[in-house]
């Protein structure tokens, strides 16, 4: 019984860390958030299941990115398959792919990424780490987001602008795909 | 950087402008290099950590378990069915022999309530549960209903109020797929001659599964709807209204494709539509009938907008073009 629950503990340890940000990251390219997180949990479901899988992966990081990674392109093709596509939909769904396609997701397997990041994002002034958070973590649309903060579409716009920039200036030490050329 | 660039993460370009955008990025391959990469950090700074994230975390790996033990629960019966099938042969036998003997006649009965077409029928079950029945629906029960189970046979649609009984969880099943509560207000959409099946979740939470398998399922809670998509049981968004006027017959819809709207009208209807244009079942449309209203004032209401025109080619057949 003892390895049983040792099991579950390791197993939802994982998930705990990885459920979240998978689900974000694959956000980014579907349009549903729905889709998002159901491809997340199929997988982790199909993990759950083959335990020894998981015990033999050496980088469980990559794996698991690679995985959601690799379910995403899948999704995104299908899509372009649709008929009845509006052009800019369609040049959308390109460029997610293209982006998708050329990320390394090496670059996470670092195993602070995640403290860089957050100590990035809460070096950011007050308020643009607050729009930036709902923005971009919490996925609120920018509408939402002037009514939630009684702010303008011109701020939004604005300090997301100066959050961009500013994490850009603090990651690229450590991530060597963001030294931009521009 | 440039300002489109901003605008766009920000989710505040108009359709034109990023169009605008998009052209500029495939004529130009360093600004498209750099826009992947601007891109990129947003995809990294969302592995952020958020505080709900641990509650959400610990709400969805229920999910898997629930999921992943009712695949155990189904191999293990399995497996212990080979071995107890020869006995379980002759309980049964004897059982239903000496059943006959002492009564002579079977003890489950069934109770049907079928909708005609162009109908709609409010029912209160044994246990207090509520319904409504949309068009050529047919629900049925057996006299054991709320002694010891709470299972309704669902072919059609219907819209269920249910009493909250921990001990008796109340089940939908329809040809394929089950749905399970404990006490809650859903939607279910399941004819068994259309291979639409939607649950919509107003209130509480429920669980859906496939009939025949329950390690295909997932939990609902409200606003969320489950679908078919490709054979397997999916998640989204409900766009089910509940109106006031909903008591009366009418039927509320806001922002549904053609395509939905289609598939509602041939189900309550038992109409094939023929639609000409493919690209047209991606319009959207907004309004209300009542259910008992004929097919061809509902079809003329959504005409109006313009967006198509259609004509009743035979009885059950209409053509929209």
């Amino acid at each position: 019984m003892k390895a049983v629950e040792n099991k579950k503990e390791e197993y939802s340890e994982i998930y705990r860390i990885y459920f979240p940000r998978l689900v974000r990251f694959s956000q980014t390219y579907l349009s549903s958030p729905e889709e998002a997180e159901n491809i997340v949990q199929d997988i982790f479901l199909y993990l759950w299941e083959h335990p020894a899988l998981l015990a033999s992966l050496k980088n469980r990081n990559a794996f698991l990115f690679t995985m959601v990674k690799n379910r995403c392109i899948d999704h995104l093709r299908n899509r372009m398959l649709l008929q009845n596509l509006s052009e800019v939909d369609e040049k959308e769904l390109k460029f997610k792919l293209y982006s998708l396609q050329s990320f390394e997701e090496n670059n996470l397997s670092e195993t602070e990424i995640e403290s860089i990041i957050q100590e990035a994002i809460d070096s950011l002034p007050e308020r643009c780490r607050e729009i930036f958070i709902l923005s971009r973590l919490q996925g609120l649309k920018h509408k939402q987001i002037a009514e939630q903060l009684h702010i303008t579409t011109n701020t939004i716009e604005g300090q997301i602008a100066i959050a961009l920039r500013k994490l850009r200036e603090k990651l690229k030490n450590h991530i060597p795909i963001l030294v931009f050329l521009m | 950087m440039e300002e489109p660039f901003d605008k766009y993460f920000a989710d505040t370009l108009s359709e034109e402008e990023k169009k605008g955008l998009f052209r500029k990025l495939e004529q130009d391959p360093v600004l498209m290099k750099d826009f992947v990469r601007l891109h990129h950090l947003w995809v990294i700074a969302g592995m952020a950590p958020l505080e709900t994230d641990h509650a959400w975390s610990a709400r969805k790996i229920e999910e898997i378990y629930r999921q992943s033990r009712r695949t155990q629960t189904r191999r293990f019966i399995f497996s212990l069915l080979r071995y107890t099938a020869v006995v379980a042969l002759l309980i049964t036998t004897w059982l239903v022999a000496g059943y006959y003997q002492q009564t002579g006649e079977p003890k489950t009965a069934y109770t049907s309530i079928e909708v005609p077409k162009g109908q709609r029928v409010f029912v209160i079950l044994p246990d207090g549960s509520q319904a409504w029945l949309s068009s050529r629906t047919r629900l049925t029960y057996s006299n054991r209903f709320n002694e010891e189970e709470r299972t309704v046979e669902l072919d059609g649609e219907a819209f269920f109020m249910i009493e909250k009984n921990e001990e008796l969880p109340f089940i939908v099943s329809s040809k394929e797929y089950s749905v399970e509560v404990t006490g809650t207000k859903f939607n279910v959409f399941a004819y068994s001659d259309n291979d639409l099946f939607e649950t919509d979740l107003v209130e509480g939470s429920v669980w859906v599964y496939k009939s025949d398998d329950k390690a295909q399922q997932l939990q609902l809670f409200p606003n969320e709807q489950a679908y078919l998509s490709n054979g397997k049981i999916r998640k989204g968004l409900s766009k089910y209204v509940v109106t006031q006027d909903f008591s009366n017959g009418i039927f509320s819809f806001e922002d549904r494709t053609l395509q939905e709207i289609v598939n509602w009208l041939s189900a309550w209807y038992n109409i094939r539509f023929d639609v000409q244009q493919p690209d047209m079942l991606s319009y959207t449309f907004s309004g209300k009938f009542r259910q008992s209203d004929p097919i061809h004032t509902v079809l003329q209401a959504i005409k109006e907008t313009g967006k198509f025109n259609y004509r009743i080619v035979t009885e059950d057949k209409i053509e929209i073009f």
